[in-house]
């Protein structure tokens, strides 16, 4: 297949772009999405909302410890 | 022009002779095959699941140590996320976070280890039958990708995959892999795999052909396969109880059979191999299950896993491998939490299927 130079070099760094958009912005993707679709709403997504900052604290650890 | 003049240009080509007889051709070819009664039997690369993977403790084996620590947030759409760390054990990263998401079109999963490579599963359900998965690994500056499309038939499956595709450097590379597995009578499905892989582009493409076959009885299944390169696999699955299952599988390499210039070469002449193993699955009341297994290599493995509590399950794994003298164990336990809400709702509402 021919592919001049330049747009050989243009794909490239498209990809390259794109790996690392990937790489580090997969997993929030899928939380965020996850956050705002899951039913019943999760509590973080709650209180954001309802502008109670107390709860938003507690309720922030549930982002990363499952017992939370 | 008016709408029954369309009707009759229309009619002109769908209603002339020729395609009226392709058409009756065409439904009483369905009506035929619909009358058969066959079900979709699987696909290829499963085509000795209920053994390898039901029955075999090959994909549950573990070494060291290892927790699992879920929460679920939502059942519908499947929401949750998990961290797992574990010690002692090859292949398996200290710490992983991963978090997976389902719905009943999409399907997406992300894990992340502690040296920052990820994982990425992204599966899409495009209508009942086609589903297209892609996975990724990336890892510090490498990236591994592929791409798989699914379609289950209502008597056969066909996929199509390819990984690390790449057009870029003047021709096809990668690797390209297309199934097929047709049922032919109710209880036989016969199949056909092919792989075709071009590493770089001044290197010639290779070609690989393997046939499948699978033989489904009321209570046991047996299937076979011809892979390329000369290897023959064959396995047999019965369910002896209401709650024991019992696998067989044995494989034959016959080394230097398809490709008998390289095998020559590295192995010094054609080298015969042959492993069988056998194991048996015990299942309690209470979801937790007993797996044992023993192979002519002399290496005899067993694996618990208990549900304590609802939300938390043991896993007990050994493994002693008496040829080469050495012994592994593994423990692992795994909780589940999920709150109130969540557990109210996995009650009553239908669950959600993603495509897995």
């Amino acid at each position: 297949m021919a592919f001049s130079e330049e747009t050989k070099e243009r794909i490239a760094r498209i990809i390259d772009v794109s790996r690392i958009a990937i790489h580090y912005g997969y997993l929030p993707l899928i939380l965020y999405l996850g956050y705002t679709r899951s039913e019943p709403r999760p509590s973080l997504i709650r209180s954001i909302t309802s502008g109670n900052f107390q709860s938003l604290l507690l309720t922030t650890g549930r982002l990363f410890s499952p017992l939370a | 022009m008016s709408l029954s003049e369309k009707n009759g240009a229309l009619e002109l080509i769908t209603g002339n002779a020729v395609a009226q007889s392709l058409n009756n051709l065409y439904t009483s070819f369905h009506e035929r095959r619909d009358s058969l009664g066959l079900s979709n039997p699987g696909t290829v690369e499963n085509i000795a699941k209920e053994v390898s993977r039901d029955v075999f403790l090959n994909n549950l084996s573990f070494s060291g140590l290892r927790a699992d620590l879920t929460k679920a947030f939502s059942v519908a759409p499947l929401f949750q996320i998990s961290h797992a760390l574990s010690m002692g054990s090859q292949g398996l990263p200290p710490y992983t976070y991963s978090v997976l998401y389902g719905s009943s079109k999409v399907f997406m999963q992300a894990s992340l280890d502690n040296e920052l490579s990820l994982t990425g599963r992204f599966n899409y359900r495009w209508n009942q039958g086609l589903v297209t998965k892609t996975s990724t690994q990336m890892q510090g500056g490498q990236a591994m990708f592929s791409i798989d499309n699914d379609y289950t038939g209502s008597d056969f499956s066909a996929s199509l995959k390819a990984m690390n595709p790449n057009i870029l450097d003047g021709g096809i590379t990668g690797i390209w892999v297309g199934s097929w597995l047709q049922s032919v009578t109710p209880r036989l499905a016969l199949g056909i795999e092919a792989v075709w892989q071009r590493q770089t582009v001044n290197m010639g493409p290779e070609m690989a052909l393997s046939y499948a076959g699978k033989y489904k009885g009321d209570d046991w299944t047996a299937s076979a396969q011809l892979l390329s390169q000369g290897a023959v696999q064959a396995t047999y699955w019965r369910r002896l109880m209401d709650r024991v299952e019992v696998g067989a599988d044995c494989t034959l390499s016959f080394a230097g059979l398809g490709i008998a210039g390289s095998g020559a070469l590295m192995g010094g002449g054609i080298r015969k191999e042959g492993v069988a193993t056998l194991g048996a699955k015990y299942d309690f009341r209470t979801q937790s299950s007993f797996r044992a297994q023993i192979d002519s290599q002399g290496r005899l493995g067993a694996l618990l896993e208990k549900r304590v509590a609802p939300p938390v399950s043991v896993t007990f794994a050994g493994e002693i491998d008496h040829a080469k003298n050495t012994a592994k164990v593994g423990l692992a336990v795994s909780i589940e939490a999920a709150g109130e809400e969540v557990m109210e709702q996995q009650e009553t509402m239908a669950q959600v299927t993603p495509p897995f």
